[in-house]
Formats: C-alpha cells, sequence, structure tokens
C-alpha cells in the first residue's frame, strides 16, 4: 500500500494547502506540493521563481497554499530562499525550513547558477525541484531535464531530443550537500519520509520530485500518479538518496517492467519506432545498473 | 422374517386349516423402486395463455356457483377479465384437450361472465398495502401492457402513475376497438376497479421527453404501444376520403366518425383492417377488404373475419392497390375508385412467408368514396430522444423488461414479440413484478442503475496488492490416502485470516484514502467513515478513479 498518514486522523482544513489552485486537471505539481507542505507540517516559507508553480499557485493576493508564498525572477529561487533564510534567523526563527520550490526549467538550466553557489556555502534550506521535463507554463519547450527522444514544441518530429535527461542529483552530489533524493507523486510514503529527512537535516538539501504533466506529456489526467508510478517500476526513475555526496540508498525494483510500458502511455512519446523504445530501454537498463553498483544500500 | 416364523410355529395350530393372521408383515414394496407420486401439474390452457391464467383453478368453482372466489383467481393473474373475455383471441382453447374428446371449453365465455359479473356485483380487487416508496413508478401509456404493470406494482405496494396523452385511459382498448367489441362502460368499469387500488391516471398529459419525468421517479415502463402508421406509398393517397385504419377508429370510436360516401376500400390484413370493416358497415357503407397475400396467410384472427363476413364484408385477397383516383363527377378532390392489380405467391421473403408479386396486366378499377389503409401500426418513441437500443424498430428489452437506458422498462405493442391485448398486458405484469422484485432487493434509489454484471479485473488497481498464493487447507487424504477420514480439511484459524487477506474487497470502498492523498485539488473529503467530493473544485482528472484500489470510483457527469 502506498498510502501516507498524514491524512489520517486529520481533518482536511488544516492541511497547509488548499483548493482552488489554478493548474491543469491531473497535475503533478500539486499532488507533490501537497505532500511536501504536509511533510513540513506547514512551518515553511516558499520561494516561487517563474514556472507553472507560480501560476497554480492562484492569483495575487490569493494562494492555495497556506505558507508565505515569495515570487521571485526566474534563475533566482535559491539566492532568494537563502536570503529569506538569513532574514528569519536574524530575527531569531529557528524552525521553520526555508523552501525554494522550481520546476525542472528553474533548476536544471536557468536556475542552476544559483543553486550551485548557493548549496556550495550550504545554506541550511530545502530546494525541491518538481520535475515535469520541459518549461511547460511557456508552452512545452524543451529543458535539459526533458528525456530522450521525448517530443517538446522545441523537438518536434523529425528532430526528438537526442540528448539524455541531465542527471540534477548526480550535480547536487558533487556539492557534497547533506542530503539529495529522488521521489514522486505515485509514491507519497516515500516522498512524505524524504522531506521529513531533509527536514531534519541542517544544511542544503535538494529533492527532486517527477510530477507528471498531462498537458506537456500528452498523457491522461487520470493517468498522472499511474505514469509516475510506472516510471519507477520501469527503472526510468530510480528512487533513491544520496547522503553527504556519497553515500547512496536505492529502492529496490525487483520485478521492473519494461520502457514501452510508461512511455506508451504518453503521446510525447507515440510514433517512436521499436529501435527506438530498445535504445531508450538500453540507456535505462545501464543507469540502472551503474545505480546499483554505486549504491551503499538496496532497501 | 425369520423370527415371524418362529413366532408362528409357537402357537398351537388350528383345528380347522384357516389363516388368522395377515401377510402386512411382508413388505412389498421393496420389490420395486418406483412409486406413485402426487403434485399439481399446469394445464394446458394456462400454458398457452400468455398470463398464464390457472383456468383448471377456477372451471370448478363457477361450476358449483362459487362465482367471486373464481373471479378472485382469475383476476389475481388478469386484472381485466371483462375486457380479455372479449378482445383476447383465447388461444387457452387451443390448448384444451377436451378437443381431442368432444369441443373445446369455452374457456373466454366463462371468464367474460365473470368479468361482467364482478363489475355488475362491484367486487373490488385485493386492497394493496400502503405506500411506503417515496415515488411512484412511472408508466407511459394505459393501454394494457401499462395497465399489467400498474396492476402488479400496486399488488407489491408500490406507487403508480400512468401518463395518457388521450383525454381517458385504456390506451389501444379505447382508441382502436370499436364499441362494438368492447363496450366502454365495461372498460371504464374495470379502469376505475384499478383506480380504485390506488393506480393514479394523468389524462391528457403528453410525455415530451422522458427526462422530464424520470428523476422524479423510482423508475419508468414505456407502454405506448404502436400508433404510428405505416405509409403505403400508393400515389392518390392525398384525397379526402384516403385516411389510415387507426386514425378512421379513433374518429369512429370518438363518436365523430368519417363519412364514408356509401362505400369503402379497406386494404389490410390485420385485425385493425377487420376493426375498420366491420365499423364502415355500421356506418352503413358497402365495404370491400383487399388483401395482399392469401386468407390463410391473414394475421387477422380468424374469429373476426368470420363475424365481418357475416356482416357482410366482402373479402378479397391477393390483391393490392396501385393508384386512387378523384371521384370524376365530384370536385375533383374525393376518391372515386382505386386501381387494383392481382398479386401470386413468389419467393419467400424475410419473414418466411411468400412474396406478393403482381400479377402483370392484371390491373383492374374498383369504385370507392373511402379508401382505409390499415397496413400495421408501428411503435413511436420520440420522448426516447434518440436513447434506448433498438431491435428490429422497436425497442430492445431484456427476459426482465429492462432496456438499455437504467432504470426503463418497456413492454407492449413497443417491444418485439407479438401483439395482442393479452400479450401486452402480460408484459405489463411480467415488468411489473420484476420492478416491484428489484425495488425490493436493491431499494429505489439502485433500480435506475444498469444492469451490475460485478466490478471487472480491469477495475481493480493491481498496483496496491502484493502477491500471495492461495492457501488451501491441508487435506487428511495426502496424509493417508487410503484412509476413511474426511477426504479435505477445514482452514485452521491463522490460516483463514490470512486467506481472507488477499480478498481485493471489490466495489467495497475500505476508507484506504488512496483518493484523499492523490487529489490534486483537494476536493475529495473525509465523511463520517467515507468519503464525499467536493464538486465545487473537482476538475475532473479523474486520478482518483484511476487509482482507486477496488473498482468503487467511477467518473459521471455532474449534471446527473
Amino acid at each position: 500500500m502506498q498510502t501516507t498518514d498524514y491524512t489520517k486522523n486529520k481533518d482536511l482544513k488544516t492541511e497547509s494547502f488548499g483548493c482552488g489552485n489554478l493548474a491543469c486537471p491531473g497535475c503533478g505539481e500539486t499532488i507533490a506540493m501537497r505532500g511536501v507542505l504536509n511533510a513540513l507540517d506547514g512551518d515553511a516559507v516558499i520561494v516561487i521563481p517563474a514556472c507553472c508553480g507560480s501560476i497554480i499557485d492562484g492569483l495575487f493576493p490569493f494562494s492555495k497554499a497556506r505558507v508565505p508564498v515569495l515570487h521571485t525572477p526566474f534563475a533566482t529561487a535559491a539566492s532568494t530562499a537563502a536570503g529569506v533564510l538569513h532574514g528569519l534567523r536574524r530575527r531569531g526563527n529557528k524552525h521553520t525550513t526555508v523552501v525554494a520550490w522550481a520546476g525542472d526549467g528553474g533548476t536544471y538550466d536557468i536556475g542552476l547558477q544559483a543553486l550551485s553557489s548557493t548549496v556550495e556555502r550550504n545554506e541550511d534550506f530545502l530546494y525541491i525541484c518538481y520535475d515535469n521535463e520541459a518549461y511547460m507554463n511557456t508552452g512545452i519547450q524543451r529543458s535539459s531535464s526533458t528525456p530522450l527522444l521525448a517530443w517538446t514544441t522545441t523537438t518536434p518530429e523529425g528532430d526528438l531530443k537526442k540528448a539524455p535527461k541531465k542527471n540534477i542529483i548526480d550535480i547536487m552530489s558533487a556539492h557534497r550537500i547533506p542530503y539529495s533524493a529522488a521521489a514522486t507523486v505515485a509514491y507519497p510514503d516515500d516522498l512524505v519520509a524524504k522531506v521529513r529527512r531533509a527536514k531534519s537535516t541542517p544544511g542544503s538539501k535538494f529533492v527532486n520530485i517527477l510530477a507528471p504533466c498531462p498537458t506537456g506529456w500528452k498523457s491522461k489526467p487520470s493517468l498522472s500518479v499511474k505514469i509516475s508510478r510506472l516510471a519507477v517500476r520501469s527503472n526510468v526513475y530510480p528512487l533513491y538518496e544520496v547522503f553527504d555526496g556519497e553515500r547512496l540508498v536505492l529502492r529496490d525494483n525487483p520485478d521492473p517492467v519494461p520502457v514501452g510500458k510508461y512511455m506508451e502511455l504518453q503521446g510525447r512519446f507515440h510514433g517512436l519506432s521499436e529501435q527506438e523504445v530498445e535504445l531508450v530501454q538500453r540507456h535505462v537498463d545501464h543507469a540502472w545498473e551503474q545505480l546499483r553498483k554505486r549504491a551503499d544500500e538496496i532497501i | 422374517m425369520s423370527s415371524r416364523q418362529d413366532k408362528n410355529k409357537r402357537q398351537s395350530l388350528p383345528e380347522v386349516s384357516a389363516s388368522t393372521s395377515d401377510m402386512s408383515w411382508n413388505h412389498t414394496g421393496d420389490w420395486s423402486f418406483i412409486a406413485p407420486v402426487y403434485a399439481s401439474r399446469t394445464a394446458p390452457c394456462a400454458v398457452k395463455c400468455p398470463l398464464r391464467v390457472p383456468v383448471n383453478d377456477y372451471m370448478h368453482l363457477v361450476n358449483e356457483g362459487r362465482h367471486r372466489e373464481a373471479w378472485q383467481i382469475l383476476a389475481a393473474a388478469n386484472p381485466l377479465p371483462s375486457v380479455t373475455g372479449r378482445v383476447c383471441y383465447h388461444d387457452c382453447e387451443n390448448g384444451c384437450n377436451r378437443a381431442g374428446f368432444d369441443e373445446t371449453l369455452n374457456i373466454h365465455a366463462i371468464e367474460r361472465f365473470l368479468g361482467d359479473t364482478a363489475i355488475e356485483k362491484g367486487w373490488e380487487l385485493p386492497v394493496p398495502p400502503a405506500d411506503a416508496a417515496p415515488a411512484p413508478v412511472a408508466i407511459l401509456g394505459s393501454g394494457p401492457a401499462g395497465l399489467g404493470c400498474a396492476y402488479a406494482l400496486r399488488l407489491a405496494g408500490y406507487p403508480v402513475e400512468i401518463f395518457e396523452r388521450e383525454t381517458s385511459p385504456g390506451g389501444m382498448l379505447m382508441v382502436g376497438v370499436p364499441e362494438f367489441r368492447m363496450p366502454r362502460k365495461l372498460l371504464a368499469a374495470e379502469l376505475t376497479r384499478l383506480e380504485r387500488i390506488g393506480v393514479r391516471f394523468r389524462c391528457g398529459e403528453k410525455v415530451e421527453d422522458i427526462k422530464s419525468i424520470s428523476q422524479q421517479v423510482m423508475g419508468v415502463f414505456l407502454a405506448s404501444g404502436a400508433h404510428g402508421s405505416r405509409d403505403a406509398g400508393v400515389a392518390g393517397a392525398d384525397l379526402e376520403g384516403v385516411h389510415f385504419g387507426l386514425d378512421y377508429l379513433k374518429a369512429y370510436n370518438g363518436g365523430k366518425p368519417h363519412d364514408t360516401g356509401g362505400r369503402v376500400a379497406v386494404i389490410g390484413g390485420g385485425n385493425t383492417s377487420i376493426d375498420v370493416a366491420r365499423a364502415s358497415r355500421r356506418l352503413g357503407a358497402e365495404v370491400d377488404l383487399y388483401y395482399r397475400r392469401t386468407e390463410a396467410e391473414m394475421p387477422a384472427h380468424p374469429e373476426e373475419l368470420e363475424e365481418a363476413r357475416a356482416e357482410g364484408v366482402r373479402f378479397h385477397f391477393q390483391v393490392a392497390p396501385e393508384e386512387i383516383f378523384a371521384d370524376s363527377d365530384g370536385n375533383g378532390r374525393r376518391v372515386g375508385s382505386v386501381r387494383l392489380i392481382r398479386m401470386e405467391q413468389g419467393e419467400p421473403d424475410e419473414s418466411g412467408r411468400a412474396r406478393p408479386v403482381p400479377v402483370a396486366g392484371s390491373g383492374f378499377e374498383v369504385e370507392a368514396a373511402t379508401v382505409v389503409f390499415a397496413i400495421g401500426e408501428q411503435p413511436e418513441f420520440d420522448y426516447l430522444r434518440g436513447d434506448g437500443a433498438l431491435n428490429g424498430g422497436r425497442l430492445a428489452v431484456d427476459a426482465f423488461g429492462r432496456t438499455s437506458i437504467p432504470g426503463v422498462f418497456a413492454g407492449g405493442d413497443i417491444v418485439p414479440g407479438e401483439n395482442s391485448v393479452s400479450h401486452a398486458l402480460a408484459d405489463g405484469i411480467a415488468a411489473g413484478r420484476n420492478m416491484a422484485a428489484m425495488l425490493r432487493s436493491f431499494g429505489p434509489e439502485n433500480l435506475k442503475k444498469a444492469l451490475d454484471e460485478g466490478v471487472p479485473a480491469e477495475k481493480i488497481n493491481f498496483d496496491y496488492f502484493t502477491k500471495a498464493p492461495r492457501i488451501e487447507p491441508a487435506t487428511s487424504l495426502k496424509a493417508n490416502p487410503a484412509g476413511t477420514d474426511e477426504a479435505s480439511a477445514t482452514l485452521a484459524d491463522a490460516a483463514a485470516r490470512e486467506e481472507a487477506g488477499r480478498c481485493f474487497s471489490c466495489g467495497t470502498c475500505t476508507d484506504c484514502d488512496v483518493c484523499l492523498v492523490f487529489c490534486p485539488d483537494l476536493a475529495i473529503r473525509r465523511s463520517e467513515g467515507s468519503y464525499v467530493v467536493r464538486t465545487e473544485y473537482c476538475k475532473g482528472c479523474g486520478i482518483c478513479a484511476e487509482e482507486c484500489p477496488r473498482g468503487v470510483i467511477s467518473m459521471e457527469r455532474k449534471d446527473k
């Protein structure tokens, strides 16, 4: 069972996440933020750069989140979060978690410099990338998180993405930050546990949350959770954690499904030949083998 | 036996060689493997009757003069004996075994006698229990099918409302069957008796759209009959004096008959055509009936044919109309004559009957001032607005009388099958009983649900379950193959619990919170051990329905 304890014995009114968000139906970002805010028990400040999340949150002065939200320019999520952090700590607040909440565009590409320098200083904050694998808000342009052979409006048919997805966890690990992890919406127990672990760890924390996007992935809104689960079960998106840039703990997947099962539910992969799917399968298998070799612990 | 012989030996021998004891000690039944068994069996008349009226159960009561008891048995199966005693084709009599002895029993005459006697004496139908239901069942049409359904539902205690577009109830019995076959006084008496047990008629209310009433009722029974006339496609049919059979009869039965002009040509071979012919005779006209097939193929009942003949209707077989001409003497708008052509039997058609084929050069003209086409009626169901699966131009129904529309049943002439008063009445009674049984079993709110086939495997989300082998009890057979112990064993407590844990609980909400956790819009809220959907926030993404492990959730239109 993949349910989580955060809703048990709790009236929904006390959730730090409200109704009325502006997301498309079936959006993974909202499921992710709801899990994160509940894991943090509402004691958080969120910094959101330009991304889907800044739209979804609501029209100023309204917000779906029941915690303070700061909107910042595209490239500055991490550095703004550091500023908020220092302000809070100077005022004597030692407990509130400062969360930078950015999409993959604002993390893998545009915000990478600010992210790198902020975590290099090991600022005590939590950076969450809700990863929907393209610039969805601006019209589904490719990002460096877009997977191999995926369709986007800038990698159209006949010119699908040739580079595989950038490994952001590896980049974070290279900064030797205390905690980085890969999570996704279909596994709320795992997601909540990782966020809570991050909260209790001092220094910079990074969690990448794969968040299916029905609009950009050309998938049925009802299948967002299923696709998220298949990403894990096909090894396309392994769930793992890296402590201090070294110790890797991997969630095992003893009975993987073929990547085709994951890809067939998404229009962005439609029209791929058998050989192309096979190529993706080889990439996925290789990455999974490498990860298993590197893992200090497989759970 | 040996002990009995010893006993006999001990008695002193009698003085005369006469037996003094009986042979009952000898169970001769041990010699055989068969024995007689008594059972009440169905008489062939009841088998032939669409309503399964147990004719044989009440005949002896009539014979003994116990008419009321007889009528009660009859009326329990048929609420309109005075009607059916007249207009039913009494197939019961075709089953009568007296046919092989002397002559069949005149069952319908006795039925009619009992029906009329009941009206005369004011006998009432058994009073049904008080209504417990929150809303009525709506019935469209107050003909025999609608009345049968209403009767069955009322006997089960459910409220009914019959919508009738005409100003008085009875359906085809009122508009189609002429007074000389079915006196309106008696029809009205049987209808008001039904009213007295709570059947509510809403006459003059035409239902334009079934959806306008289906929301407010527990269920719907469609019994709107076949009132649409089939077009013959004969040139000249737009002349004055050309009518459709049912319209002609409606006018006649309504007391405002069409002017016959003295000579009527009836086209058709069904019961409507006979009624038209007989009604026309009563209007003083010369009547010729033209049928394109042979007499043996005529759908009309032979008895009616005979009566019509006796009344002076002239029958012409294997003749079909070609064209209708205006009366040259008059204003040129009224029918003057009809050109007909002789037909012969061709290859069999879809119905298996020989196809009537025109005989070239055999055309002839006859005088007529009125031409009535009575070549069949067809159902009309505009009020369904395109809903409902069809079968050969009629509404398709299953064995329970259910249409493809949830909560909507149908019977009588709008569904496939034989078209007769008794068959319609039987359809209605059967559907009414089925509706009552379903209401009792599933509750009013569930009658409208589509037939439940159970949660299919596709609706179970296997991702939420872990695989575990099926647990079988240890068998003593394996331990001791030749033993006489019971060959199988009962599960132990722990094993029973574990195996029970493998149950998916298909279709049952176990309060697992999956829907709650994954809703991107927080539109699902826990409420008294279950969940409610705040539709004002639900964007309809369907994640809850897709993820539900047990197939409890489905996405439906918010306006339903």
